[in-house]
């Protein structure tokens, strides 16, 4: 698919990598940074009441506590930053556990067959998503909704209750590990490693660009609707790819299971920086952004409080984020960006 | 709610749970659980109790009894028990239930969300040696014990009472609980199996009460409106708004089931010419899993790990079962198993048979 007839300009509008005001760029990362600080004090507050806190082991627990959130939050972060949202990934999430729960099986080889049609399901829900958006120029959000509410609907209908089952080897991968670290660290080590890979390609590029300046970027030749058929597909398939991990997990499809999900997604990029307006953050705000929702989890439960206190902390911080992120924000403009 | 441990389907499950105060005052008194009856014979264990829905008053009472059982004779002194509610998504309770796992209890006792999708944490669970005892909603992990009401048991009982109250010959409603939900159709399936037995009776309506007195009202309403020679009423809820529907209607009151809710034994004991007998799930079950769970750690383990509580059954009269001749049946008497000044919502009966509970303590004031 053709993003840009002419590619050049689109780099003018992306965020300033190469920015050698100093300043500058700590504003811009600030919202990034005030994350990094509040995990890095979650965790040494963690440690003096949890032992073996900065161990191989807590990290492979942590990550697997966290992965599903991940992989399902790298693509809101992708739709965030292009400034849409994506509420369509509870219903696929739902979706993809309910058909690997029916329809996997024994034999590996159908199992294989059928984590392709689920992943292929995700992008064309999502490049659906995309289309609508693009074509009928509908409000995200609505479209979303509306695919979230077909698409958890059809997980309904095709399995009214929890139930199917997963083969022992799926459950088994999601559950074991290699060198030390389990299959979860070595899954975010791989999405870190597209990642870096994704930001720096012309796709990446101009769903920033359009982000940041859907005008600038569509008359620097970036075509939105590929733009948009891209980003939501992406996250229709990381909401798949999501849910074949959730599966290892649960062993068993859930049709409502990734309603949990949705607001979750959002929070984490929120948290770790990325702005609900497009443009800025990437997968390291979203990763942070988990892993406070993680080590809050475990707090509340070292500190013998209602997991109740979960929500409301995880909200708390949550509005220190959006504040640190509004701040930069005003600052950056009275700077004169 | 009928039978409100059991949140059935996807419209309860969307219900967001709400932060009550009740149930966050109930966890963190768990911390100062452990009373001062230390134990003269057997040791103490560590038991975590994991509950993912405060939303109702059935697992609020749940949690209150649970945590008296800890405190009252026969079990005090022998549990450290710590209540940890959870958000109702399974990711929640399964790092919940992970983060349990690594305190190393002797057991973790589960109210679970989901019947299937908490085994592989289960049993690693059992894998680190704990005891796991799922309870109320129970998961199929074959190293759980899964302790629950008898649900054949129920409606079958009830079934047998309405037919008796007719003298095999009438026509009833049947409520069919909430669309979709597994443990509607298992009550329903329940009343029809034993009616069959009694070519007389005959089912003329069906109805959704979905477990909540508005649509028992209603859905009893329009079925009086085409039916009005009812004589008598199956439901799967308070029972209390079907007998509303037909005084509304200018019908005399007709034989109805239930279940046990302070609020249904008030009503039919209250109401003249009332018949009911009512069925329960026991708010006490969460007390029967650390009794369970203490029991299985002394060495004395159950044959099987299905493990059925058989709560008593309250009617507006005796009543002696032929299909259970075991089953107890409590003759509703207010101020003994019934309160007119007790909240609506509380289940009875409240005290198991091996523990003294008072009305005051099953109701939290």
């Amino acid at each position: 698919m053709t993003l840009a007839a002419r590619s050049e300009p689109v780099a003018a509008d992306v965020r300033p990598r190469a920015a050698r005001d100093w300043t500058a760029l700590v504003v811009d990362r600030a919202p990034f940074l005030v994350a990094c600080a509040m995990l890095l004090i979650l965790l040494g507050i963690y440690s003096t009441l949890q032992r073996d806190v900065f161990t191989l082991e807590e990290l492979n627990l942590d990550t697997t506590a966290s992965l599903t959130l991940l992989l399902a939050a790298t693509g809101q972060t992708i739709v965030l930053v292009r400034g849409g949202i994506d509420l369509s990934i509870g219903g696929m999430i739902s979706l993809g556990t309910v058909i690997a729960g029916t329809q996997f099986g024994e034999d590996p080889a159908n199992a294989a067959l059928w984590a392709v049609i689920i992943l292929a399901i995700g992008v064309g829900a999502g490049v659906a998503n995309g289309l609508l958006i693009s074509v009928l120029r509908l409000q995200p959000f609505l479209v979303t909704l509306a695919t979230w509410s077909i698409l958890g609907g059809t997980a309904l209908v095709i399995l009214p209750s929890d139930g199917g089952s997963i083969p022992s080897g799926w459950t088994w991968f999601g559950n074991t590990g290699f060198g030390g670290l389990s299959t979860s660290v070595w899954i975010l080590a791989a999405l870190v490693l597209f990642w870096l890979w994704f930001r720096a390609t012309r796709l990446g590029i101009a769903i920033r660009a359009t982000g940041s300046n859907e005008r600038s970027a569509y008359l620097s030749g970036v075509s939105l609707t590929a733009v948009n058929c891209a980003t939501y597909g992406l996250s229709g398939l990381f909401s798949a790819l999501a849910a074949l991990y959730l599966v290892t997990q649960t062993g068993t499809g859930s049709p409502t299971v990734g309603n949990g999900y949705i607001l979750n997604t959002v929070a984490a990029a929120v948290i770790g920086g990325v702005s609900l307006f497009g443009g800025r953050g990437g997968l390291a705000s979203t990763i942070v952004g988990a892993f406070i929702l993680t080590i809050i989890g475990n707090l509340v439960f070292v500190l013998s409080i209602s997991s109740y206190w979960q929500p409301i902390a995880s909200g708390v911080i949550l509005l220190a984020a959006v504040l640190a992120s509004s701040l930069a924000e005003k600052s950056a403009r009275r700077g004169g960006m | 709610m009928m039978n409100p441990g059991i949140r059935p389907g996807a419209l309860a499950r969307s219900v967001c749970a709400a932060v009550s105060a009740v149930a966050l005052g109930a966890a963190l008194a768990a911390g100062i659980a452990a009373g001062p009856a230390a134990a003269a014979e057997g040791k103490t264990y560590k038991i975590y109790l994991s509950n993912n829905f405060v939303g109702n008053d059935w697992r609020q009472q749940m949690i209150r009894i649970a945590e008296l059982a800890a405190k009252k004779a026969p079990l005090a002194g022998r549990v450290d028990l710590k209540v940890e509610n959870v958000e109702t998504t399974v990711q929640a309770q399964i790092n919940s239930l992970n983060n349990i796992i690594r305190a190393k209890p002797d057991a973790i006792l589960i109210d679970a969300g989901s019947d299937t999708a908490l085994n592989p944490t289960i049993e690693k669970a059992c894998a680190a040696g704990i005891v796991v005892v799922s309870f109320d909603q129970v998961v199929t992990a074959p190293c759980a014990y899964a302790l629950e009401s008898d649900w054949d048991r129920i409606p079958a009982l009830m079934a047998e009472w309405m037919a008796k109250e007719l003298g095999g010959k009438g026509k009833v409603f049947i409520d069919r609980g909430l669309a979709g939900a597994p443990i509607s159709a298992r009550l329903q399936e329940g009343y029809e199996k034993v009616l069959k037995n009694h070519p007389g009776i005959e089912v003329i309506g069906y109805y959704n009460g979905e477990y909540a007195l508005g649509p028992e009202q209603a859905g009893v309403a329009s079925l009086l409106a085409a039916h009005p020679e009812v004589d008598g009423i199956l439901t799967q809820g308070y029972g209390s708004g079907a007998i509303k529907a037909l005084q509304d209607a200018g019908r005399k009151v007709v034989p109805v089931t239930a279940f046990s809710y302070n609020v249904t034994g008030v009503t039919c004991a209250e109401t003249e010419g009332a018949k009911c007998i009512l069925g329960s799930n026991p708010g006490y079950l969460g007390a029967e899993a650390i009794k369970l769970a203490v029991d299985v750690l002394d060495g004395k383990k159950p044959a099987d790990r299905h493990v059925l509580v058989y709560a008593d059954f309250l009617a507006t009269d005796e009543f002696k079962s032929e299909l259970y001749p075991d089953a107890k049946v409590q003759k509703i008497a207010l101020g003994t198993n019934a309160w007119k000044d007790r909240p609506p919502g509380l289940t009875l009966p409240i005290s198991p048979d091996w523990m003294e509970v008072t009305a005051e303590e099953a109701a939290g004031n």
